[in-house]
């Protein structure tokens, strides 16, 4: 035995080596996109993240980027933990799949002889492998994101149980337990995804203690274990800080007393709670419990439960540096409310489960309190704000609500519940059958509505939610992928494949006729099914195994894999489409599944050598057992890890450091510049907060911007000196903004004055002309101007007393379609601003709110702080904002870059067509300022969301010099046309009408070089035709759908023919 | 015989005193509305405090494998 436990020993650690080795040599050098840049800064200055937060990934972050040289290095020792944790957890794998190899081939207590031990190392190191060089998991382990570590903890726990279950001594034993419930609480502060392993753990504790296990046995068993998850998730994480609450409200609201009092109390009340719980607990001689458990138990128990909230306490860092007010402080938790916000991911809205309403379903409408009739509505939870007066109070600022709908609008298991993703729901299903029901409103009799029958509702589920959102994902890291485009549901993105041309041109197509850039994707990778057979064969060999427990064991993988793979499917309910692909949240699964791969080797070996045996009538000597299980044992994963390298290695890509560089490199000093999503804003973020660049720079995200805190966070100065950040002006009053007010506001309503209607502009224009005293001393000088529109009439302040009656009866909204700022000119010379040919700075800028019925508080903000910088400061919106968040502010943008100038021109549609470009500023960033994140490096693969920002940058190095061209600067449109191949190499990025290529060939023509050019056209020639040739050979169901594609690409392809058929 | 016996309890308490400890050495001012305040990415609040903070959950782990005896020497 001895021989055995120090092979396994030596065995594990030498896979965490070639796993470390791996890991290591392909992380990011820098931060990566996504929520990576956010995640290092919550790390490194201990910043508050989003919801719910990651304090003690927070923590163990901290101390690996204190190893940093300097702090741009910070950000590798970040990924370096994410490497680490994830070789843990390879060396965690390996070590349990060979334990339960060697329990399913010699018993417990058997030694295994040398050829069994070789297979059972064999099959550990086959799994372990597979798993460390498959495709969702090698993806989390080079960044710095919290699921390297959940998986991390799901092996541990896993593991644990194991170790548990071998130990004979059972007071030994229990300490293990309680390990489990500590790592438990400690993962809460990382991703609650752990708390997915407890049916599994459950049943390995149930079929170790009992004598004979059954079928009713087990399901107890089990459904014990899913009421602790919910106890756990439902109960003892929220209602931990909710019972704060309360205590805070009683002491501070009823007695008097000052803020976070009742916090103290209510700690030092529920540490002597659970010191009491020891105590008599620790009393070992009684009788059973509830006529079932030990006392021994119960104490487990009791001391497991200290130790879950004493991993989970690591929330106080949250409470803690969010009362610091750090520059990125998301949902300020800094009282015991807001962390029950902050907690519960409030800001992600619910998803109905069992029972709820339908994409179709309308509310019911009942008859208000003003007899009105108005949607029916039920209060779920209280929010509280802390009121900063002399008195500490608590103040309720809203209730949160949800509507009511009726029983026949509602289902049994809702899929289909989204009411804003109707379009994308029916676009999935196709037709959907529908059934109608009568929607009764009072006062206005009765409609039909159509809803989505429970056929349609289960076809969505197992074609999209399960199908496409989870079995594709399995099947890549156990069979092949087609490439790592993001997939929609066609053909030619983001399948899966398995290698077998037969099977795969069945499911998608002949893929010989993909275009060549699908084709050479890195993302390109196939098994041949072969470790998805390895599985399939390991757990047929659990099953069979019943003798010596394989079946429990089978259950207990079984319930890992199911838990981290369908039951999360169920529980997130997905709606299409999302932002990104969502294969990270299942690793656990993948995982699970990779034990039966290494159990797989066994079972081949188990089969040949008793075939051998059987049939020689001798023992298979050692060697032949080695080359029956090693062989294919190391050839399955190398051949993985063959295909799966290229794409993540990710050691040479500097890009998202970079482009947060270039972003803060557009904006002059002091100025502002408004971002949107996670790949702008992070980045940012991360570059101004961990390396310390460009503090001064003011950024703003407008999704954040229509929450109450970050108002508040942008009105506070950040960083000091002369990195100081300057707080952005808004005006507004906290009683404003608070959560539920004014989140939306209508623009320029059709309002019914008694004998007619009109607009509020027409009405507050014509006051203004029939009575202009009044109509000034009632609303100030311009109703339309920014400031007061939004003060006089969105909130109605400063309104003299005698006009109220009056201006009560009137809707909140904007009374217009065109607001006004009185433009400072000075302000805008002293800029140094470009200024148009053919323009001067206007008096007034107009700012058009056409086409908007409603604005968005964020929207609302973003127009008052220009209006009251008045170009004082310079303000700018990055170029991967999407034009349904800026609006019609597009009118007044100028080009500079990565981002663009808001300044107070107008341009009308003729002039915006071209893109009104800063030429000179534009040329000094793309050619000095900016950098390229290593993109030229040949042989750096490109994953979609590089892809996109390098499509973005080669639109601005095209239409640079297109501008500088009409300015007839021939020299410099050469120099950047050349910059730009070189800096985005086609070899690297394939040229594409997308990224600006065409105009580029244009480009070059004008300059003289006709090579450049046609080499150009070519390539876009024949990436038309590729394409063209792919759409034709889809069947017609599928051609239907990419038919505008097609028709594009044909255009596309007679517009260059032309061009070149004319040199 | 417990499982948790006194000097188990004892290591769990100090392991809990380094936690205390920390998240006080994190606590300080914080910016206001109109002030930046530096001292909260100061190194006792950034550096310090959450080496201490994870020290006390390292140890609180630890104090579960205090003085543990075991009746089998079957390891793997």
């Amino acid at each position: 035995m001895r021989h055995y436990k120090i092979t396994n020993n030596i065995m594990g650690w030498v896979i965490f080596a070639l796993a470390t080795f791996t890991y290591c040599s392909t992380i990011e050098p820098t931060a990566s996109f996504w929520d990576c840049p956010e995640f290092i800064t919550s790390a490194t200055r201990l910043e508050v993240g989003h919801q719910p937060g990651a304090p003690f990934f927070m923590l163990v972050g901290n101390a690996f980027s204190q190893l940093a040289s300097d702090k741009a290095d910070m950000a590798r020792m970040v990924n370096t933990m994410s490497a680490l944790l994830s070789a843990g957890c390879i060396l965690l794998l390996f070590w349990s799949i060979t334990y339960m190899t060697r329990l399913l081939m010699c018993g417990r207590n058997g030694t295994p002889s040398t050829r069994e031990t070789i297979a059972i190392m064999a099959a550990g190191t086959c799994g372990a492998l597979i798993y460390t060089w498959s495709d969702t998991f090698w993806f989390s382990a080079v960044e710095a994101e919290v699921y390297a570590f959940s998986s991390f903890c799901t092996a541990l726990v896993f593991w644990l149980i194991l170790k548990w279950d071998e130990c004979e001594d059972r007071m030994h034993g229990n300490r293990y337990i309680i390990f489990i419930a500590y790592i438990m609480g400690l993962s809460i502060g990382v991703h609650l995804l752990n708390l997915l392993c407890i049916p599994a753990i459950v049943l390995v504790y149930y079929y170790r203690r009992t004598s004979k296990a059954t079928v009713k046995g087990m399901m107890t068993a089990l459904a014990g274990s899913f009421m602790l998850i919910a106890a756990i998730l439902f109960g003892l994480i929220p209602w931990v800080v909710r019972m704060a609450g309360y205590c805070e409200l009683l002491c501070v609201n009823t007695l008097g007393m000052p803020f976070n009092t009742g916090t103290y109390i209510y700690l030092v009340v529920l540490t002597a709670m659970l010191v009491y719980g020891l105590y008599k607990t620790s009393n070992m001689n009684g009788e059973r419990v509830m006529r079932y458990f030990t006392p021994r138990q119960v104490h487990t128990a009791m001391l497991s439960l200290t130790f879950m909230l004493t991993g989970y306490s690591s929330y106080a860092v949250i409470v803690i540096r969010s009362m610091a007010k750090p520059p990125m402080c998301q949902n300020d938790a800094e009282d015991m409310f807001s962390l029950r916000e902050y907690l519960s991911r409030e800001q992600y809205g619910d998803k109905p489960l069992l029972w709820g309403e339908t994409y179709a379903s309308k509310p019911n409408i009942i008859t208000g309190k003003d007899g009105e009739p108005q949607y029916e509505t039920r209060q779920t939870t209280a929010a509280y704000r802390k009121k900063h007066a002399d008195k500490d109070e608590y103040v309720k600022v809203n209730d949160m609500i949800e509507y009511v709908y009726s029983a026949e609008q509602s289902m049994l298991v809702p899929r289909l519940f989204s009411s804003r993703h109707k379009d994308k729901y029916e676009q999935w299903l196709g037709d959907i059958h529908g059934k109608t029901v009568n929607y009764d409103i009072p006062g206005m009799g009765t409609r039909q509505v159509v809803l989505p029958t429970q056929i349609d509702n289960m076809r969505f589920f197992f074609s999209y939610q399960l199908n496409f959102m989870y079995w594709r994902y399995f099947m890549w890291n156990f069979a092949g992928r087609q490439n790592d485009k993001q997939g929609y549901g066609e053909w030619e993105h983001g399948n899966w494949l398995t290698g077998f041309p037969l099977i795969d041109n069945l499911r998608l197509g002949n893929q010989d006729l993909l275009p060549s850039e699908l084709k050479n994707n890195k993302g390109h990778n196939v098994f041949y099914c072969m470790p998805l057979i390895l599985g399939i064969i390991g757990m047929a060999w659990q099953i069979r195994n019943r003798n010596k427990g394989g079946r429990e064991q089978f259950w207990v993988v079984m319930m890992l894999f199911f838990m981290t793979g369908i039951a999360i499917v169920l529980y997130l309910n997905q709606t299409p489409v999302e932002p990104r692909e969502r294969d990270y949240a299942y690793a656990g699964s993948f995982y699970a599944f990779a034990i039966w791969c290494g159990l797989g080797i066994a079972g081949i070996y188990t089969w040949v050598s008793s075939r051998l045996d059987s049939k020689t009538g001798r023992r298979m000597s050692a060697v032949a057992a080695s080359v029956l299980t090693v062989v294919p044992a190391i050839a399955v994963p190398l051949q993985m890890v063959s295909q799966t390298w290229d794409d993540h290695d990710r050691s040479k890509s500097y890009v998202c450091r970079d482009f947060g560089h270039n972003y803060l490199a557009t904006v002059p000093h002091d100025g502002i510049i408004f971002s949107n999503g996670d790949n702008d804003t992070f980045p940012l973020w991360y570059m101004e907060d961990v390396e310390g660049e460009r503090t001064d720079v003011r950024v703003c995200n407008l999704e954040y911007l229509q929450t109450d805190w970050y108002i508040d966070q942008m009105k506070r100065p950040a960083y000091e000196g002369k990195g100081q950040s300057t707080p952005l002006p808004i005006s507004w009053q906290q009683e404003h903004y608070y959560e539920g007010k004014n989140e939306i506001t209508d623009v320029n309503p059709t309002v019914n004055f008694g004998n007619g209607t009109m607009t509020m502009k027409q009405f507050v224009t014509r006051i203004y002309e029939e009575d202009p005293e009044t109509a000034k001393k009632i609303w100030g000088e311009n109703p339309f101007e920014v400031h007061n529109a939004i003060s006089k009439f969105v909130f109605k302040e400063g309104i003299p007393e005698e006009y109220h009656k009056f201006t009560d009866q009137l809707p909140a909204c904007i009374p217009t379609d065109t607001l006004y700022i009185k433009v400072d000119k000075e302000a805008v010379a002293r800029s140094g601003m470009y200024v148009p040919e053919g323009m001067e700075i206007p008096d007034t800028m107009e700012i058009s709110l056409e086409g908007q019925s409603i604005i968005r508080k964020s929207f609302m903000a973003m127009l008052d702080i220009i209006a009251e910088c008045n170009f004082r400061r310079p303000i700018y919106v990055t170029t991967t904002m999407g034009s349904s968040t800026y609006g019609n502010l597009y009118r007044h943008f100028v080009w500079e870059g990565m981002a663009w100038r808001i300044t107070p021109f107008t341009f009308n549609d003729s002039q915006y067509k071209d893109t009104v470009i800063d030429s000179k500023r534009m040329y000094d960033n793309l050619m000095n300022k900016y950098r390229y994140g290593n993109i030229r490096h040949k042989g750096i693969h490109i994953d979609e969301t590089t892809e996109r920002m390098c499509i973005n940058v080669r639109r601005q190095f095209s239409a640079l010099a297109v501008s500088l061209l009409k300015e007839g600067r021939k020299d410099d449109a050469l120099r950047v046309l050349k910059r730009c191949d070189k800096e985005i190499p086609s070899y690297n990025v394939p040229h594409s009408m997308v990224s600006g290529s065409f105009n580029m060939a244009l480009a070059y023509l004008e300059c003289g070089e006709r090579e450049a050019a046609t080499r150009i056209l070519c390539q876009l020639e024949q990436r038309s035709r590729e394409y063209i040739r792919w759409y034709e050979a889809l069947p017609s169901f599928m051609f239907q759908q990419k038919a505008d594609d097609y028709e594009y690409e044909q255009r596309v392809l007679a517009m260059i023919q032309n061009y070149i058929n004319k040199q | 015989m417990e499982t948790f016996k006194k000097v188990n309890y004892i290591v769990l308490l100090c392991g809990l005193a380094l936690i205390v400890t920390g998240v006080c050495l994190m606590y300080g001012p914080g910016s206001t509305d109109t002030e930046f305040c530096p001292d909260i990415f100061s190194t006792r609040r950034i550096k310090v405090a959450p080496l201490v903070c994870l020290a006390g959950y390292v140890t609180c782990g630890l104090s579960i494998f205090v003085n543990s005896e075991r009746k089998d020497k079957n390891r793997a």
